[in-house]
């Protein structure tokens, strides 16, 4: 729906000029797509992809660098894209896509309860637990906080704000068992069994919203997507809660990540792909992406927008998130390692159990992940490491 | 073919090879070379891009070891080992019974022809509310009867025997045509003897029918046996891979391997597991039909 | 049985169960929005898959006759070996190298192509074998009379041959139709997921599919409006060709 008005725009400006959207599809099936249209030589000329699947194509010398475009496009302004997402396009000191779109997670909490115990919504992890405790004696909120405790998804920004991370920068060694993820995953397990704040079965998984839509929940850390479809998930709610950015430990970082806009390389008109890419990057379209898709813009201009302050506020508010997040490693196993082994074999059974021991649980998966990482490199040692 | 010139009998050749062009070398690009070049990539690691390394026997390593592959080959394993043995039977019972000259035999044996003829997708799409726990037909009745409404396509338990239970359906009716045609090539003579000798019916079974539809029912059980070990659709359809891996099957690893996960090395390794399997089987049941004809 | 006449009342929906609706709870809503509706593409699908069960069975035919009348009634050079080749052709499974085949078939740009899908499934060694057969029953003196009177081989096969050998035809024809109609893994694989262009079969799929993933309010009739449009043309076929059919698959059960 987007991209069509987008491609009708453009066609609007450029006469004579045939823009074909190809598909709108599921992420099942894209990276069928793509493989298939490649082997058959028809790839399309400008994709949108997420951020780590872009890296597959580069390794195959796929996609069209695209520094010359934006460094001859005065009408475009990469800087004004968060500078983790500038970052993530560079490879190998070439500028492999741009920027388009980024989701992060925040703090969802309910106004009235927080108004019930006089209370703002918390900056810090520490705020929280004390927030929570004045929640459950005022506002008689039993587990008041609440996030996804088996998907690793929401851990990851825990443990970078405790100093922590996955894969080292050179992505040949796994470094889960330094101090900062032992950390961010013993503060979850209080969460739950030492706090008390934080109801343990949703760390076998239950259905968090399941909890915020019925009430058992007053504060949850969920992702940007949801902002602009919780009142339509939750018509009761509506006007009940608000958002806020995700609070912070000893450092102030979240996740930062989306969608990239790439040029194929062996594309029949690369100006023209070009002057595509950067006219849906505009202001204007980018504002359209927000209306029609209720997901947030990526270019810091249209959030600083009037217009858009009054029509998004919620995301307007968390304009913070774009400039204090960063994205995972685009490590080719990551995917492997992130889900059979840490989700799987080191937060789940961290989690579920009151008397888990993390530090072993932690040392045990390093190993295990940094198994398949070195069966990963020797099995292509002719590859060259990420470049920076 | 006799009295013409060896001119004659050149040009004969060079035409007939020419008859013979079209069908071989379509079948040489659409058989020979995915053939060959499936056994040749399952020793390689090829990525969905076509970039190629060597590999080895890895892939096999890893057919043979992976828990996803390993809970294919039993799901498959199961499913056939289920399948043929009821196939059988059911297909035999149908075709006996359809045998019998009784009025509105004909009438009969079209309603029961008719899974042959409806569309395999269609009849999966019909099972799909049949097998519905809300809505369907199926649990209605059993709620009828007082049971408790089952989970069918939903369930680990309740899944692969579902998925047999689909299959069945057309499978049986389409063997019952080909038994029934060779039921009713039995002589009848054959019968009247073994009444004057004074066997029942049971009797009559074993040592008329059975003998007499012996090679055919070789052939239905190995082409079902073949069948079932590269059953894809009602598994694609209705539970891609299942409650938890429970109807993954061969045929549905190999595809999701090569195209989901994007691991054509492995993906082709799988089919060659399977294509060795299946020379095996075919061979086995080659011996064995021509035992039985002796 | 229960089950077939269920696709017919599938048009309506009722709880309980009412196995023959009386004509007035009919309706034909689902039937047209078939047609109508954006999301379905039905009509293109149903034009892809008659294309493609046609097409493959008319290739089918005129490539199996051809081979195989050679094989029956020519001199070929190499005759055992071919043969031999095709016997083992036949027991291949599709599935052993349908990846490759997919792999060929996308190099030859024949990707989301009609003539990427009709072109595997235009011949089958089964069917090369199957006109061996019938054709080779075609009686000898009648072609030696053909060839005396100067008739060029062409002639000979498509104005003599195949008119006496038409129940094999018939059976190669039909047996080709359905398993056009009705093939989907291939289908599948060689068209883009995204795009419209899809086989009926596909459609169906993607539909039955679609009411496991949110399935609250499936949309019952629709769904078997689909299947019972996608069915009748076979059935059709079937109804028609039922005795080549059955005649051709008992041939190849009891001799192959």
């Amino acid at each position: 729906m987007f991209w069509d008005e987008v491609a009708r725009r453009f066609t609007l400006a450029n006469p004579g000029v045939d823009v074909q959207v190809v598909a709108d599809l599921d992420q099942g099936t894209y990276m069928q797509t793509i493989g298939s249209r490649v082997i058959g030589g028809n790839m399309p000329d400008v994709m949108i992809m997420d951020d780590w699947t872009t890296v597959p194509l580069i390794n195959e010398g796929l996609l069209h660098p695209l520094d010359d475009f934006v460094a001859s496009d005065s009408g475009y302004h990469l800087n004004e894209f968060p500078a983790a997402m500038v970052k993530d396009g560079f490879h190998g000191g070439v500028r492999f896509s741009v920027p388009w779109y980024g989701g992060f997670s925040c703090i969802f909490y309910r106004t009235d309860l927080f108004r019930r115990a006089s209370l703002q919504s918390p900056t810090t992890w520490k705020e929280l637990v004390e927030e929570c405790h004045r929640l459950q004696k005022m506002a008689g909120v039993t587990n008041p906080f609440g996030m996804e405790a088996t998907e690793g998804f929401w851990i990851m920004p825990l443990i970078w704000q405790q100093g922590g991370d996955i894969v080292s920068a050179d992505e040949r060694t796994v470094v889960i068992d330094n101090p900062g993820c032992i950390e961010a995953l013993k503060m979850v397990h209080d969460f739950m069994y030492r706090d008390r704040i934080m109801d343990p079965s949703l760390a076998r998984g239950s259905d968090l919203k399941l909890y915020w839509g019925s009430g058992r929940i007053a504060i949850m850390l969920y992702g940007s997507w949801l902002v602009e479809s919780l009142d339509k998930e939750f018509p009761d709610l509506k006007g009940k809660w608000d958002v806020a950015p995700l609070p912070s430990g000893p450092r102030n970082i979240g996740f930062y990540g989306g969608q990239h806009l790439v040029m194929s390389g062996s594309t029949a008109h690369p100006e023209l792909a070009w002057r595509f890419i950067s006219f849906a990057s505009r202001p204007e379209n980018q504002r359209l992406w927000t209306d029609l898709t209720g997901l947030p813009p990526a270019l810091q201009s249209v959030f600083d927008d009037p217009g858009f302050k009054k029509e998004h506020p919620k995301l307007a508010s968390l304009r913070s998130a774009i400039t204090h997040g960063r994205n995972n490693s685009f490590a080719p196993f990551f995917e492997e390692i992130w889900y059979d082994r840490f989700v799987n074999r080191v937060l789940q059974p961290a989690m579920a159990n009151q008397d888990s021991r993390i530090p072993d649980l932690v040392s045990r998966g390093a190993a295990e992940m940094q198994a398949v990482a070195d069966q990963y490199w020797a099995s292509h040692a002719t590859q060259e490491g990420p470049r920076p | 073919m006799t009295n013409r010139s060896a001119w004659d009998r050149g040009r004969e050749r060079v035409t007939a090879m020419a008859f013979l062009f079209p069908a071989m070398s379509v079948l040489t690009i659409t058989l020979l070379i995915p053939l060959l070049l499936s056994v040749g990539l399952s020793f390689t690691h090829c990525s969905r891009f076509l970039s190629i390394s060597p590999a080895g026997l890895s892939n096999y390593k890893t057919v043979l070891s992976s828990h996803l592959t390993l809970k294919s080959l039993r799901n498959t394993a199961c499913f056939t080992t289920i399948f043929v043995p009821c196939n059988a039977v059911l297909a035999m019972s149908l075709a006996m019974l359809l045998n019998e000259r009784a009025r509105g035999i004909r009438l009969v044996r079209l309603v029961c022809f008719a899974p042959v003829a409806l569309s395999g997708i269609a009849a999966i799409s019909v099972f799909r509310f049949l097998l519905d726990p809300d809505f369907g037909p199926l649990n209605s009745l059993l709620a009828a009867l007082g049971f408790a409404p089952i989970h069918w396509l939903g369930s680990e338990t309740w899944a692969m025997p579902s998925m047999v239970m689909i299959t069945l359906w057309k499978s049986s009716a389409f063997f019952a045509i080909i038994l029934l045609a060779t039921l009713q090539d039995v002589p009848v003579s054959l019968y009247e003897a073994a009444r004057v000798d004074g066997a029942g019916r049971v009797r009559q079974f074993l040592h008329v029918t059975l003998p007499g539809v012996a090679p055919v029912l070789i052939t239905v059980i190995a082409l079902s046996t073949i069948g079932a070990l590269r059953i894809f659709e009602p598994m694609y359809v209705l539970t891609s891979g299942g409650p938890n891996d429970a109807t993954q099957t061969i045929t549905l690893l190999a595809y999701r391997t090569a195209f989901q996960s994007g691991d054509i090395g492995l993906a082709n390794a799988i089919c060659c597991s399977l294509l060795a399997s299946i020379i095996v089987l075919t061979l086995i049941f080659n011996g064995l039909s021509r035992l039985v004809r002796r | 049985m229960i089950r077939g006449a269920l696709i017919d009342q599938g048009m309506w929906m009722h709880r309980p169960i009412i196995l023959l609706p009386s004509p007035k709870m009919l309706t034909l809503r689902a039937i047209g929005n078939c047609f109508t509706s954006q999301r379905i593409h039905l009509v293109r699908a149903l034009i892809n898959t008659t294309a493609v069960a046609s097409l493959s069975a008319i290739l089918n035919v005129i490539y199996a006759s051809m081979g195989g009348f050679a094989l029956a009634k020519m001199r070929v050079p190499f005759r055992g070996s071919i043969i031999a080749l095709l016997v083992l052709m036949i027991m291949v499974p599709f599935e052993a190298m349908m990846i490759s085949l997919f792999l060929v078939i996308a190099k030859m740009h024949l990707f989301n192509t009609l003539a990427g899908i009709v072109l595997p499934l235009s011949v089958s060694a089964f069917n090369v074998v199957l006109m061996w057969k019938f054709l080779s029953r075609v009686p000898d003196e009648l072609i030696e009379a053909a060839v005396i009177d100067g008739a060029d081989w062409g002639t000979i096969l498509f104005r003599l041959a195949m008119p006496v050998a038409a129940p094999g035809v018939a059976t190669v024809f039909v047996l080709s139709f359905v398993w056009g109609w009705e093939a989907f893994i291939w289908p599948l694989m060689i068209t883009d997921p995204g795009s419209d262009f899809n086989v009926v079969q596909q459609v169906l799929a993607a539909q039955t599919r679609g009411t496991l993933a949110g399935g609250i309010d499936v949309d019952w009739p629709q769904l078997m409006a689909i299947a019972l449009i996608a069915t009748i043309p076979m059935f059709a076929v079937f109804a028609f060709g039922q005795r080549f059919f059955v005649a051709g698959l008992t041939q190849g059960a009891v001799k192959g």
